[in-house]
């Protein structure tokens, strides 16, 4: 009971932080609005109405890409330990009595909830002025969405957890990785543009890339552009996978952290 | 004054030289990761287009330009460092002082200090590739007045960047707590948007050349330098002259702000400081 506790007061500390110095942290999310207006604009120069492009219709399109944005950060996992590892401030995380990983977990579902009020609620209040019909394929798709986000969050944190384990073992700075990370969301997830979608068939390759499993497999559930069964059970083995690997690599790397911060 | 600078720029390119051969596989590493950035954020518009054969009105080799103008622009303002373009982060963090009390004016020091031309000459060298590549596409006729007024809208695009971040950055004299993060934010606000604007709402549009102008960073200049459908002829000077505008604007802006500041200094390393 104490070990929920103190993962939802975490949770809490991080949901208010943001806050704590005014109405600042309101600026960056104006940039998600942009973003996913002018990618709603788009789509339909590329896909006349009623035709089907690699299994999508505009109006599947156009809802992959508000769910993508509304559902953005969980799409793609970021927790605050790397820039933690880089500034020193994990140093006292370890005196914590939480594990690493939850507690920084904890502190990232936190530092969700602006977002989702500011950003995702409007969005989808919105969408029908937006042209885009926000609702999922059919009920069974949207029980399946919820499942298979759980698991793409799983994924995504156990990817985090590996960067960071390169991030100790390699000295990397967290922005070296980030780079890397951007490329790979840009293209390989499926986050912003459906993979099927992608020319010289590499949707078809990058469909079985974790990063896949981590963005592009909830969204295909959800629109109903893609088999819900054989997308959960990929998601659910990069999750197993992941995870045991992610976790055998921080026991043994935690002794190489070295912390600069000051 | 303009020896001096030179000086001091030239000062800034010997540091990165030297810093580049004592730590190799770092800078290697970290040229690399610079490239993959930009590469990587041209790549995404660059496949959709390739898949589709155009967007909007733009073929794959106009939607190639644009991206190259936008990776030159960067590539540019990257080779002066972060310091120069993230005012709000050196006021937040107490750093303006350090550069106050050099025996400098301040537009030289945040010009200068931060120079580092060696690391990103990867990303420059790619998108004047690409330019070259997909002007020769299109059959641009590059005369000398082409090529000048290409320059002088790369200028443009850096000095409305810079007007841009400055304005945003300026709030940090006010609330340099709050604030302190605004200038990167302000970054992400106007260099994450890559797509050809054409089909966008004209309202939207509006504001993306006006409050946000990210679309004058690269997708309105590269249209009229291309004389893509929808470009006036006079369009080729509107990133010029809103330049002008933007940075007479921000320079409003950072007068008044260092006036407040001359006031208050910075509270970061006072016992109540929030930097303490």
């Amino acid at each position: 009971m104490h070990f929920v506790r103190a993962h939802l007061a975490t949770v809490r500390i991080a949901a208010f932080g943001p806050l704590a110095d005014g109405l600042w942290a309101v600026v960056p999310l104006a940039l998600r609005f942009l973003r996913v207006l002018i990618l709603l604009a788009i789509w339909p120069t590329l896909i006349p109405p009623g035709a089907v492009v690699s299994g999508y219709r505009l109006g599947a399109v156009l809802t992959y890409s508000l769910v993508a944005e509304m559902f953005s950060a969980q799409l793609n996992v970021r927790t605050p330990i790397d820039a933690a590892l880089w500034t020193g401030a994990i140093a006292t995380r370890f005196t914590w009595p939480m594990p690493l990983a939850t507690q920084y977990a904890a502190e990232m579902v936190g530092e969700w909830a602006l977002p989702m009020l500011l950003v995702s609620a409007p969005l989808l209040l919105l969408a029908p002025f937006l042209g885009v019909d926000p609702r999922p394929a059919s009920a069974l798709s949207l029980a399946l969405f919820a499942v298979s986000l759980a698991l793409a969050i799983a994924i995504g944190v156990a990817i985090d957890m590996a960067a960071t384990v390169l991030i100790a073992r390699i000295d990397l700075g967290p922005w070296v990785l980030d780079a890397a990370r951007a490329v790979v969301l840009a293209i390989c997830s499926g986050a912003w543009i459906p993979l099927a979608l992608l020319p010289f068939h590499l949707g078809a390759v990058f469909d079985w890339l974790p990063f896949a499993s981590a963005a592009s497999a909830p969204l295909r559930i959800y629109t109903g552009t893609g088999d819900p069964l054989p997308l959960l059970a990929l998601q659910a083995a990069w999750a197993v996978v992941l995870g045991l690997a992610a976790r055998a690599a921080w026991i043994a790397s935690r002794e190489k952290v070295a912390l600069y911060g000051g | 004054m303009a020896a001096e600078t030179l000086r001091l720029l030239g000062a800034g390119a010997r540091l990165n030289a030297i810093r580049i051969l004592r730590t190799r596989e770092q800078a290697i590493l970290f040229t690399l990761t610079d490239f993959a950035w930009h590469s990587g954020a041209m790549l995404a518009p660059i496949l959709v287009a390739i898949r589709f054969g155009h967007i909007g009105g733009w073929p794959v080799a106009a939607v190639v330009f644009m991206l190259a103008y936008g990776a030159v622009v960067a590539s540019l303002m990257d080779a002066f460092g972060d310091s120069p373009w993230f005012l709000s982060q050196r006021i937040g963090r107490g750093q303006l002082d350090h550069a106050l009390i050099q025996p400098q004016p301040l537009w030289r020091i945040l010009l200068t200090d931060a120079f580092t031309p060696f690391d990103f000459w990867p990303v420059l060298t790619l998108g004047l590739a690409l330019l070259t590549w997909s002007a020769v596409g299109l059959h641009v006729t590059a005369s000398p007045g082409w090529l000048g007024l290409l320059a002088v809208n790369l200028l443009a695009s850096i000095a409305v960047q810079t007007a841009f971040l400055y304005s945003w950055g300026c709030l940090a004299f006010w609330a340099p707590r709050g604030a302190e993060e605004i200038s990167s934010a302000a970054a992400r606000l106007v260099t994450q948007v890559s797509f050809p604007l054409d089909p966008v709402p004209r309202p939207l549009r509006a504001v993306l050349v006006t409050a946000v102008p990210s679309g004058l960073l690269s997708w309105l200049p590269a249209r009229a330098l291309l004389h893509l459908p929808g470009a006036g002829a006079a369009d080729v000077w509107l990133t010029p002259l809103a330049a002008i505008a933007l940075g007479g604007f921000a320079l409003v802006l950072l007068r008044l702000g260092l006036r407040q500041y001359r006031r208050t200094g910075s509270m970061r390393y006072t016992d109540f400081g929030h930097r303490r």
